[in-house]
């Protein structure tokens, strides 16, 4: 946040910023300008985002993003959503009944493909009584899952799809944009969470399958500028017939897997690979198999208990 | 299995071929439990290397050598007759360095 600007909190700004020119949203170092044309859409934004720091200018704008019908016509009749990041992308547009589905996927986009700050890994992450964890994971091995349920069982929470490393101070930035439930995970949240309110409406019929966002709890969003030191790196993989296991990685296996789960690793260059190595070299690693949300909380304690001092 | 034309080529070249080191000058080094990884600048790219396969890097990164070249290296090296299978691992560790891009072969004079 630059010392300009100011943190607005009125509801009616907030909608007009949101409406109009775009509103100003600081999520740890990532400052994107979000416009949003579609009313009910904006309802739905401002309900899972509730809490998070809304500015008004000036600000260094990281992304951008405006949601948007493509004519006045897809605006009222069967409405379209499309997305306009400037980054020349080609969305396919979207009923507005599935527009948050945009907005999340626009923002993902550009910082997957945008961000050369921070090295990117295709991971969760949390802190757990002061100790960093990197959950990479392929989707459907229950990454944003585990980050959730951690989240919500005391850990703080960082992001469920994008670690973000400083490769100068080899420190963790939060991340915390709503946690995306696919299917069975969104029952099994709902129940470990005890409320829906922190809950978006569940989207049906998407590629893969029914989503729905979780806002993260609110002491994660208060912490959202405080990074931590990676000191743990576990691999989750779900299978609900397997018996818990905890498999420890060699460093060397832990390195290339951490290459593997980085989006940014080549063009990053150098001070990726001394980074990632660093990570390897000093970080303990694992790989744990789990068949619900309860024992894989139960291994990560286990795992961090047993090998940390 | 599928072996490329270019695989056949290479198979015949390496018994002829002498071959050097890409360029150096791209490579960062990290020694991590017992492996080399080796990171090449130009590509991005990220490697394992064992102890055999970086002793080969090494001899072929001191000065250009054939494949008769390596095996003599090595003989000295490890004190003993290079047998048949070694042979092969030292062939098939060429064509993997080729294909990684860490050496090439040179140009006749």
């Amino acid at each position: 946040m630059s010392p300009n600007s100011t943190l607005i909190t009125d509801p009616n700004i907030i909608n007009r910023h949101l409406s109009g020119q775009g509103l100003l949203v600081g999520i740890g170092p990532i400052c994107s300008r979000i416009s949003i044309k579609f009313p009910s859409i904006r309802e739905e934004f401002l309900h899972i985002y509730k809490g998070y720091p809304f500015f008004e200018g000036p600000e260094i704008t990281d992304f951008y993003l405006d949601v948007y019908a493509r004519n006045f016509y897809r605006r009222y009749i069967r409405p379209q959503v499309l997305v306009n990041t400037l980054m020349q992308d080609d969305f396919v547009p979207l009923p507005e009944s599935m527009g948050l589905l945009s907005v999340e996927m626009g923002l993902n986009l550009q910082v997957a493909y945008g961000c050369k700050t921070h090295i990117l890994f295709h991971a969760g992450v949390v802190e757990r009584n002061g100790v960093g964890v990197i959950i990479p994971a392929i989707s459907g091995s229950g990454k944003s899952t585990l980050s959730a349920g951690l989240s919500y069982d005391g850990a703080r929470f960082f992001s469920d799809e994008f670690g973000m490393l400083d490769a100068e101070t080899g420190e963790l930035y939060p991340y915390p944009r709503p946690i995306s439930l696919k299917n069975e995970s969104i029952a099994v949240m709902k129940e470990w969470v005890g409320s829906d309110e922190p809950f978006s409406r569940e989207y049906e019929g998407t590629p893969k399958g029914t989503i729905c966002y979780l806002r993260p709890p609110a002491s994660s969003l208060e912490n959202m500028y405080k990074p931590v030191k990676p000191r743990v790196v576990i691999h989750p993989v779900y299978d609900p017939d397997a018996k818990p296991e905890i498999k420890m990685l060699t460093k060397t296996m832990a390195f290339f897997r951490l290459v593997r789960s980085s989006a940014n690793y080549g063009d990053i260059g150098e001070t990726a690979f001394h980074a990632l190595a660093k990570i390897a070299d000093e970080c303990i690693s694992c790989e744990i198999t789990y068949s619900s949300l309860e024992e894989a909380i139960g291994l990560v304690d286990q795992f961090i208990d047993e090998n940390l001092p | 299995m599928v072996i490329s034309k270019y695989s056949f080529e290479l198979n015949d070249l390496i018994d002829t071929a002498v071959f050097q080191v890409a360029n150096t000058a791209c490579f960062l080094w990290k020694n991590i439990d017992d492996a080399h990884i080796i990171y090449d600048n130009r590509s991005g790219y990220s490697q394992a290397l064992n102890e055999f396969a970086c002793e080969i890097l090494d001899i072929i990164g001191e000065k250009p050598s054939s494949l008769s070249d390596i095996l003599t290296a090595l003989q000295v090296i490890l004190d003993r007759s290079i047998e048949n299978e070694l042979q092969q691992q030292v062939r098939e560790t060429l064509i993997i360095f080729d294909q990684m891009g860490l050496i090439e072969p040179m140009k006749p004079e």
